[in-house]
C-alpha cells in the first residue's frame, strides 16, 4: 500500500447509528425515493395476502392500488436510469413520476367511484 | 446579514486515541459572507486550539476541508454559515476512519481508487505524443462531465452502500473509472471494466443518487455508474451469445 | 517521554512535498531509475497540499506555429525586469514543451482542445503570444490529479500528514546533506529520514501577508529549513502580488484567492470606487493586460488613495463580455462566486491585491542543485528563473519543468552512491526544538486568554509584512519592519501550544510561525539592500531604475549572522534590451 499513515489512522470507520437523526438528514429525495420503494414493497407483502383473501374491503382496496403504484413509479425510474435516463436529471424524474402515479390513482378512483366505495 | 450569535456544535472523539463521542458548543458572532471555514478557524485561534479540522486551499480546490454540516456532507470553505440556521452541527465524515474531530483519513477511500485502476494506462498511440481530438468527439463530451473531481470524499460519505458494504469501491473511484473506460486514450479499458463490474463495484450500486446530490462540483458519479453498468450488461451479452454460438459451432 | 526520541529510516530520495515540484520529480526520478527507493513526505493530504492544485489559468509553453522557445523566453526576461538567472529561464522555456507532452502522454492529463483537436492555448498577461495551455479554469487540479494518480499506480511510498522540520547535515562541516527530520503530525512523533538525496518541494507561499492566495498550510517551511542549514538565497525582496484575489471581507479565509488573470486576458476591466478605468493612468497601452506587479500596484495606489470600494477594494467587471461567454469559459470562477453571493457573469466583484507568489528562493544550478551538496530545490522553494516578476502561467512550468529535473538529476545521483549517515547532534536538537513549542501541562481546551498565541503574532506579521513590506515600499518603513520582525521573532520563540502531540493542530502553527518569521526576514533586509524599483519591489522614495548595473541580491548564513552582498547579473544569453532570434523551425516537444 503506497499510503502509509501514522498509528492514530486505525480507528474503524465512522458510521452513524441507525438512530442518529442526524445521519438521515443527509437523505436527499432518490434516497427517499429508494426507501419507500422498499417499504412498499415489505407493506405490500404484508397486506396483499389479505387483499387476495378478501378482496371486497374498501381501504385495503386502495392502499394496495397506492402502493402498487408507488413501487412500479419508482421501479420504473430505476428501470429508466438503468437505461440510459440520465441520472443527473433523476430528480426531475422522481417528481414527474409520482405526479403521474398519484393522477393514475386518483383516476382510477374516479372512474370505479362505486367500486371503491369513496371519492 | 445574520443578526445575533450562532451556535457551533462541532462533533468531537471517535478517534482512535480519543474514542469518546461527544458534541461541543461554541458561540460565535457571525459576519457577512462567513463560511463554516471561517467559524472552524476563529473558533481555533480564539476559543479552543485542540479543535482539530484540515483544511488548505478554502476555496474549493483541494477538498481537504469536507466535513457535514447539519448531516449534509459539504465543504467547509464555500458554505455560507448565512442560511444554515441559528445552530449548525458540525460532524466528520461518514464512511471514513476520523483522525481528530472533523479531520478523517482518506487512505480507504485512496485505496478504493487504486482498486478501480483510477490512473491512466495509455495506448501506444497516446504515450507517444498528445492525442488530436475533437473538444465535440463524443467521448470527451462523455468525459468532461466527470474529469473534474477532486476526490474530496462527499460523495462517498453520502453513499448509502459504502455504508452498508465496506468494500464497495463508491462513487468517485467509479467516476474515475467510467471516464477512463470512455478514453480512447486508455488501453486498459475492458479490464478495468471487468475489475469494477462485481457485487462490490457498479452492481452494488442500488441508485439511490445520494452522490450525485451532494457532489458540489456538479457531477453526477451515479450517471457514469449507469453508464459502466450498461457497458458491462451490453460486453457480458456478447460473451453470452459467443458463448453459445462458439458452442455450436462444429468442433467448438 | 520514553524509548528513543526518533525513529530512523533509510531511502535514496527523500522528496519534501507533493504540489507540482514534487509529484513530478517523484515520477521522474521512478522513470530514470525504477530500483530506486523515494519516499514522499507531504505536510498535507497527497496531492492536495499547497499551490499547484489551485492552479487557475494555465500553463506557458511555446507549442503552436508562430511562437517560439525565444519568444517565450524573451517574455519571460522582460517580465523579470532582466533579473532572472537567463540559464534557469533558458530551461524553463525550452524544457516546458516535453513536460506538457508527458503530462499528457504518461499521466494521462487532457488539456483544452480547440475544434481541430489541438492543445488550445489562450491569452495571458504580459505576454507576446497566446500560448497558455488550461483545463477550463481549474488547470490546477488535472495536473495534480493525473500525476498523483501516476504516483500511486506506481506504488512509490507517500507520508502523509508528516511535515519537514530540520535538514540533517552529515556529520563534519561540508554542509552535505543527508535526509530530513520529519514531524507526523497525526501521532506527534518524529522520523529522520536519511537520504542520498533531498529535494525541497514544499513551495513558497507568502501567507505571511493580510491578503495572501496561497494555500494556508504553506509557512515557507523550505526555505526556513533551508536558511537554517545554510543554503543561499536569491531574490528575496521579490514578492508577487496578483491584482484579483477575492474580497468579502477583512480575515475571512477565501479573502485574497485568486480571481484568475484569464479574465483580464479576455479583456475584462477593473474599476475603482468611482467606476473609473483606473488602468488608464498607469499603463494606458497595455490597460488591464499590463504585467502583474504594474496592476497589482495600480490596484494598491488606488485604494491607499482613497478611490477604493466600501470593503477597501477595488472591482473585477467582465459582464460586458456577455453572462454566456463568461459562465462557458470562467465555469470554476463563477460557481466560486456564486456561492459567495457574487454573480460574476453579471455583475463586478470586489477584488483586492493579494500576496501569491515568491520569486526568490534557495539559489539553484540547471540540475536544481543548491548551494549544499544532496539538497536540490524545485518549484517556488527555488528562485531566480522569474527574476524581479513572474508571467502568469511560469509558475506551473516552473515547477513541473523543474521537478522533472530534479527527479532525473537526484536519481543520477542516488544510484550507486553511498549513503552517508547523518549528524545525530543535529537531529536531537531539532526534536528538542520542535518540543519546546508544545507545553504539554496545558490542556489544549483551554481559551489562550491573556497568553500569547501563535494567531495573535500570525496576524501581527501579516499586518506588518501588508503594511511596510508590499506593494510600495520605502527605506524608513522597511527598516522598522526588519526591527518589528525580529520582535515578532522573540514573542515567536515564546509562544507554545498546550495539549498532546498528537494532531495538535495549534502546535504547528507554532512551528509555521516560526518559520514565516524566518522567511519575512530574509525579505526585509534583501529589499533593504535594493535601492531602486524595479518589477515586484517597488520603493516610494527610490521610484526610478537602475539599468547601469544590474544585480541579484543573495543572502546567505555564515557562522549564524545573515550575510547580504550584490552579484552583477550574468546576461548568458541576451543582454538588456537585447532580441534572441526565433530558430528558424518552431522546437516542439524537445526533452
Amino acid at each position: 500500500m503506497a499510503f502509509q499513515s501514522g498509528p492514530s489512522a486505525s480507528s474503524p470507520p465512522a458510521r452513524p447509528s441507525f438512530w442518529d437523526i442526524s445521519a438521515w438528514r443527509a437523505m436527499y429525495p432518490g434516497m427517499w425515493a429508494w426507501v419507500i420503494q422498499r417499504l412498499s414493497a415489505v407493506v405490500l407483502l404484508v397486506l396483499f395476502p389479505f387483499h387476495v383473501v378478501n378482496p371486497y374491503i374498501a381501504w385495503l382496496r386502495a392502499v394496495v392500488l397506492a402502493l402498487v403504484i408507488l413501487h412500479g413509479m419508482h421501479g420504473l425510474k430505476v428501470i429508466l436510469t438503468d437505461f440510459g435516463f440520465p441520472a443527473r436529471h433523476q430528480r426531475k424524474l422522481l417528481w414527474v413520476l409520482t405526479a403521474f402515479g398519484v393522477a393514475v390513482f386518483f383516476w382510477l378512483g374516479y372512474l370505479r367511484k362505486a367500486y371503491w366505495g369513496f371519492f | 446579514m445574520v443578526a445575533g450569535g450562532v451556535i457551533i456544535r462541532v462533533r468531537r472523539g471517535g478517534a482512535a486515541d480519543d474514542p469518546e463521542e461527544r458534541h461541543q458548543t461554541y458561540a460565535i458572532a457571525p459576519r457577512p459572507r462567513m463560511t463554516v471555514l471561517d467559524a472552524l478557524t476563529a473558533i481555533q485561534s480564539e476559543l479552543d486550539p485542540s479543535l482539530g479540522f484540515r483544511y488548505s486551499c478554502r476555496v474549493g480546490m483541494c477538498g481537504t476541508c469536507a466535513l457535514r454540516v447539519n448531516g449534509r456532507p459539504r465543504w467547509a470553505c464555500r458554505t455560507l454559515i448565512e442560511g444554515l440556521g441559528e445552530s449548525v452541527t458540525l460532524e466528520p465524515l461518514v464512511n471514513f476512519p476520523v483522525l481528530r474531530d472533523l479531520a478523517v483519513d482518506m487512505t480507504p477511500f485512496l485505496d478504493k481508487m487504486s482498486r478501480a485502476r483510477a490512473w491512466a494506462e495509455p495506448t501506444e498511440a497516446a504515450a507517444s505524443a498528445p492525442v488530436e481530438l475533437s473538444p465535440d468527439s463524443r467521448q470527451r463530451v462523455r468525459i468532461d462531465p466527470h474529469i473534474e473531481c477532486i476526490t474530496c470524499g462527499i460523495c462517498y460519505s453520502a453513499c448509502g452502500m459504502a455504508a452498508h458494504d465496506p468494500d464497495f469501491l463508491g462513487p468517485a473511484a467509479l467516476n474515475r473509472a467510467y471516464t477512463l473506460v470512455c478514453d480512447s486514450r486508455d488501453a486498459a479499458g475492458g479490464e478495468r471494466l471487468a475489475e469494477v463490474a462485481d457485487e462490490h463495484g457498479i452492481w452494488r450500486c442500488h441508485s439511490q443518487f445520494n452522490c450525485t446530490e451532494a457532489c458540489p462540483k456538479g457531477i453526477s458519479p451515479a450517471t457514469a455508474i449507469q453508464a459502466l453498468k450498461r457497458r458491462a450488461a451490453a460486453s457480458g451479452a456478447k460473451s453470452f451469445v459467443a458463448s453459445i454460438i462458439g458452442g455450436l459451432a462444429p468442433g467448438g | 517521554m520514553s524509548g528513543p526520541a526518533f525513529q530512523v529510516r533509510k531511502c535514496d530520495v527523500l522528496i519534501l512535498g507533493s504540489g507540482g515540484a514534487g509529484l513530478l520529480a517523484a515520477l521522474a526520478a521512478y522513470e530514470a531509475d525504477p530500483a530506486l527507493d523515494i519516499l514522499i513526505a507531504v505536510k498535507g493530504l497527497f496531492g492536495k497540499s499547497g499551490c499547484t492544485r489551485m492552479v487557475q489559468g494555465g500553463y506557458n509553453v511555446a507549442l503552436s506555429a508562430g511562437d517560439s522557445v525565444e519568444n517565450h523566453f524573451m517574455d519571460t526576461v522582460r517580465a523579470g525586469a532582466w533579473l532572472n538567472d537567463q540559464d534557469l529561464a533558458w530551461e524553463l522555456v525550452s524544457r516546458a514543451p516535453g513536460c506538457i507532452r508527458r503530462l499528457e502522454t504518461v499521466c494521462g492529463a487532457f488539456f483544452d482542445r480547440s475544434s481541430d483537436g489541438k492543445i488550445h492555448q489562450k491569452a495571458f498577461a504580459g505576454q507576446s503570444f497566446d500560448r497558455t495551455v488550461h483545463k477550463g479554469d481549474l488547470t490546477g487540479i488535472e495536473l495534480t490529479n493525473r500525476v498523483s494518480e501516476q504516483i500511486v499506480r506506481r506504488g512509490i511510498p507517500v507520508l502523509e500528514e508528516r511535515r519537514a522540520i530540520t535538514l540533517l547535515p552529515v556529520p563534519g562541516a561540508d554542509g552535505r546533506i543527508a535526509g530530513a527530520m520529519l514531524l507526523d503530525i497525526r501521532s506527534g512523533d518524529f522520523t529522520a529520514v536519511n537520504a542520498k538525496c533531498t529535494l525541497l518541494a514544499t513551495g513558497g507561499g507568502p501567507t505571511f501577508y493580510k491578503y495572501s492566495a496561497c494555500a494556508q498550510e504553506l509557512a515557507t517551511d523550505g526555505m526556513a529549513m533551508a536558511w537554517e542549514a545554510g543554503v543561499d538565497f536569491c531574490d528575496m525582496e521579490m514578492v508577487q502580488f496578483h491584482p484579483t484575489g477575492i474580497l468579502t471581507g477583512e480575515g475571512l479565509q477565501i479573502t485574497g484567492t485568486l480571481l484568475e488573470e484569464g479574465l483580464r486576458g479576455v479583456g475584462g476591466h477593473l474599476l475603482n470606487g468611482r467606476g473609473e478605468r483606473y488602468m488608464e493612468r498607469y499603463d494606458p497601452e497595455r490597460m488591464e493586460r499590463s504585467t502583474r506587479d504594474l496592476v497589482a500596484r495600480a490596484g494598491y495606489t488606488e485604494i491607499r488613495e482613497g478611490r477604493g470600494t466600501g470593503n477597501g477594494g477595488v472591482f473585477i467587471d467582465v459582464s460586458h463580455l456577455g453572462a454566456d461567454f463568461v459562465r462557458k469559459n470562467f465555469k470554476g470562477m463563477v460557481d466560486r462566486c456564486a456561492d459567495l453571493g457574487f454573480d460574476l457573469a453579471g455583475a463586478p466583484v470586489e477584488v483586492t491585491p493579494t500576496a501569491h507568489y515568491m520569486m526568490g528562493g534557495a539559489k539553484i544550478d540547471t540540475g536544481c542543485r543548491t548551494s549544499l551538496p544532496g539538497l536540490f530545490a524545485a518549484g517556488e522553494d527555488a528562485g531566480g528563473t522569474h527574476g524581479a516578476n513572474r508571467l502568469g502561467g511560469n509558475g506551473v512550468a516552473n515547477s513541473t519543468v523543474f521537478g522533472e529535473v530534479a527527479g532525473r538529476e537526484m536519481a543520477a545521483g542516488a544510484g550507486g552512491a553511498p549513503l552517508e549517515g547523518f549528524d545525530s547532534g543535529t537531529a536531537e536538537a531539532s526534536v528538542a526544538e520542535a518540543l519546546g513549542a508544545l507545553d504539554v501541562d496545558t490542556p489544549g481546551v483551554d481559551a489562550p486568554g491573556e497568553e500569547d498565541s501563535p494567531y495573535s503574532v500570525r496576524a501581527s506579521l501579516k499586518e506588518l509584512m501588508w503594511e511596510k513590506i508590499g506593494l510600495r515600499r520605502n527605506g524608513a518603513d522597511l527598516a522598522a519592519g526588519l526591527g518589528e520582525i525580529a520582535s515578532l521573532g522573540e514573542r515567536a520563540a515564546r509562544v507554545r501550544a498546550g495539549g498532546g502531540r498528537a494532531y495538535n493542530i495549534a502546535w504547528q502553527n507554532v512551528l509555521d510561525v516560526r518559520n514565516q518569521i524566518t522567511v519575512a526576514e530574509l525579505i526585509a533586509r534583501s529589499a533593504i539592500e535594493r535601492d531602486e524599483s524595479r518589477g515586484s519591489h517597488y520603493r516610494d522614495d527610490i521610484p526610478e531604475s537602475k539599468e547601469d548595473a544590474l544585480y541579484n541580491v543573495f543572502i546567505s548564513k555564515r557562522s549564524g549572522e545573515a550575510v547580504i552582498e550584490r552579484r552583477p547579473v550574468r546576461f548568458t544569453r541576451v543582454k538588456p534590451g537585447g532580441e534572441i532570434a526565433s530558430a528558424a523551425e518552431p522546437v516542439n516537444f524537445v526533452d
